[in-house]
């Protein structure tokens, strides 16, 4: 894993260190071509890299690149088909042979080897978070082009990746502003009038605030989902039971619609038919899963502060 | 019709909105509220003609992959770039929670009901993405064969 831990690091720094650490990598990389130099020197009793070891040096970059670019590509939204078809390019464009790709949205793993190569070398790794960054996503995308038309040196494919994940990010308050403008719609599109959709904003805002602390926790999203539908939902039935919005439903429909993990959910649903089997069926599992505890979370809010009040 | 123009207004700020939730880049967002805007189009048209669900479905999500398609391949970017904000407006997440909704509150009509209508909904969408996109990794994968000599 010749830049793993520095990929994982890279959203978390500047440019400026971010040069620095390209610096630094090189280093390494010249420290670990001199070592790996030594340990066949002492192993075969010469001097210089044989031709063997340069290969599996080449395989080493190439294979930890197809697998960084994957799991970045899966971690902005990609589908395990664009994933699959992405590792395939890269590694047909640097003459990989039986090449193998396991997708899942949890897990992915490559082995390939050179022509005429000793063995066949395997990686693999998890993918901790399943987002959705569409312009990293398609700065990803015109990389693996580019790689493939271009073919670099194995050792600048990771120069390449780093600048891909440069991709800019709204600040948090225009995505605020998305979340609002997007929640306001669809809660007219459910049938709310003035007084629903100002509750509508408030409740985005929020959900805003608290998914994006407990995102910060780490906590499970099942238990995310479960206090955020909770609070939700007792703001709803507060402003239900004052008088001030009359439409129910469409509050809690709506608010649910910022929890639903609505394109996984198509996504899932669509690996099973494309004969990713076990892809779909894990993907539905937890869609379901979480719509199940936000519906708990609401439903616990009801019965803690509606009962009795509003009939649900 | 003045239901209908409301509906195709609001589906193309949300699918707007969500684009700048997704980290859209600027320059596209307005092409990401047309996509919304020719699904939910599509949608109220075919809904008009076909009274099955699924076959609605199906042709509305044709409808977004096929401009999804149009843009990726005029801007060079995947098309789930363009897509994701496309389908907002067909997402079944009402149907999905009204369905967990009978689960939880054990209405087996509320949740058979809505529950067939969301399946068939999500089986409408997908075979309409699958059918669209298939023909299109088809021309892609032809492409790059053809491009690598083999």
């Amino acid at each position: 894993m010749a830049f793993e831990a520095e990929v994982k690091d890279s959203r978390a720094l500047g440019k400026e260190e971010q040069t620095m650490k390209r610096e630094n990598r090189a280093a390494i990389e010249t420290g670990s071509a001199v070592e790996k130099s030594e340990i066949h020197g002492a192993d075969g009793g010469a001097a210089e890299i044989s031709g063997a070891a340069q290969a599996m040096r080449k395989i080493d970059y190439i294979l930890d690149f197809a697998l960084h670019v994957g799991r970045e590509l899966l971690e902005c939204g990609a589908n395990t088909e664009r994933v699959r078809m992405s590792i395939h390019m890269i590694c047909k464009a640097y003459d990989l042979r039986e090449v193998c790709v396991f997708v899942l949205n949890s897990h992915l793993a490559i082995s390939g080897r050179f022509m005429g190569g000793a063995g066949i070398q395997t990686v693999q790794t998890e993918i901790p978070n399943n987002g959705i960054h569409l312009a990293k996503l398609r700065r990803l995308n015109n990389m693996v082009h580019d790689v493939c038309r271009d073919k670099p040196e194995p050792e600048q494919l990771g120069d390449l990746l780093f600048e891909a994940l440069m991709a800019p990010s709204y600040p948090e308050y225009v995505q605020l502003l998305g979340y609002i403008l997007a929640m306001v719609c669809l809660g007219r599109i459910f049938g709310g009038g003035l007084s629903e959709l100002i509750v509508v904003a408030l409740d985005t805002v929020i959900l805003f605030y608290i998914t994006m602390r407990l995102a910060r926790l780490k906590l499970n999203r099942i238990i995310t989902n479960v206090v955020c539908m909770f609070i939700v939902g007792s703001v709803d039935l507060l402003f239900t039971w004052s008088g001030f919005a009359k439409d129910l439903y469409c509050l809690i429909i709506t608010n649910a619609f910022y929890l639903i993990p609505g394109i996984p959910m198509v996504n899932g649903f669509r690996s099973l038919l494309c004969g990713f089997e076990m892809n779909g069926i894990m993907e539905l599992v937890k869609v379901v899963l979480e719509v199940l505890t936000i519906v708990a979370g609401l439903f616990l809010a009801y019965v803690c502060f509606g009962q009795g009040v509003i009939q649900l | 019709m003045a239901l209908n123009i409301e509906l195709v207004v609001l589906s193309f700020l949300a699918s707007l909105g969500f684009a700048i939730v997704f980290q859209m880049r600027k320059e596209d967002l307005v092409w990401a509220g047309i996509g919304g805007l020719v699904t939910r189009i599509a949608y109220i048209i075919l809904m008009a003609f076909i009274p099955y669900r699924i076959v609605y479905a199906a042709l509305a999500a044709g409808a977004a992959d096929i401009f999804a398609e149009i843009m990726a391949h005029k801007k060079h970017t995947p098309a789930t770039y363009y897509l994701y904000p496309a389908i907002i407006p067909l997402i079944p997440g009402d149907l999905l929670y009204y369905t967990m909704g009978g689960i939880i509150l054990n209405d087996r009509e509320m949740a058979m009901n809505y529950g067939q209508d969301c399946l068939l909904a999500l089986v409408g969408i997908c075979v309409g993405f699958v059918c669209c996109s298939t023909v299109f990794i088809l021309l892609r994968r032809f492409r790059f064969f053809a491009a690598s000599g083999n």
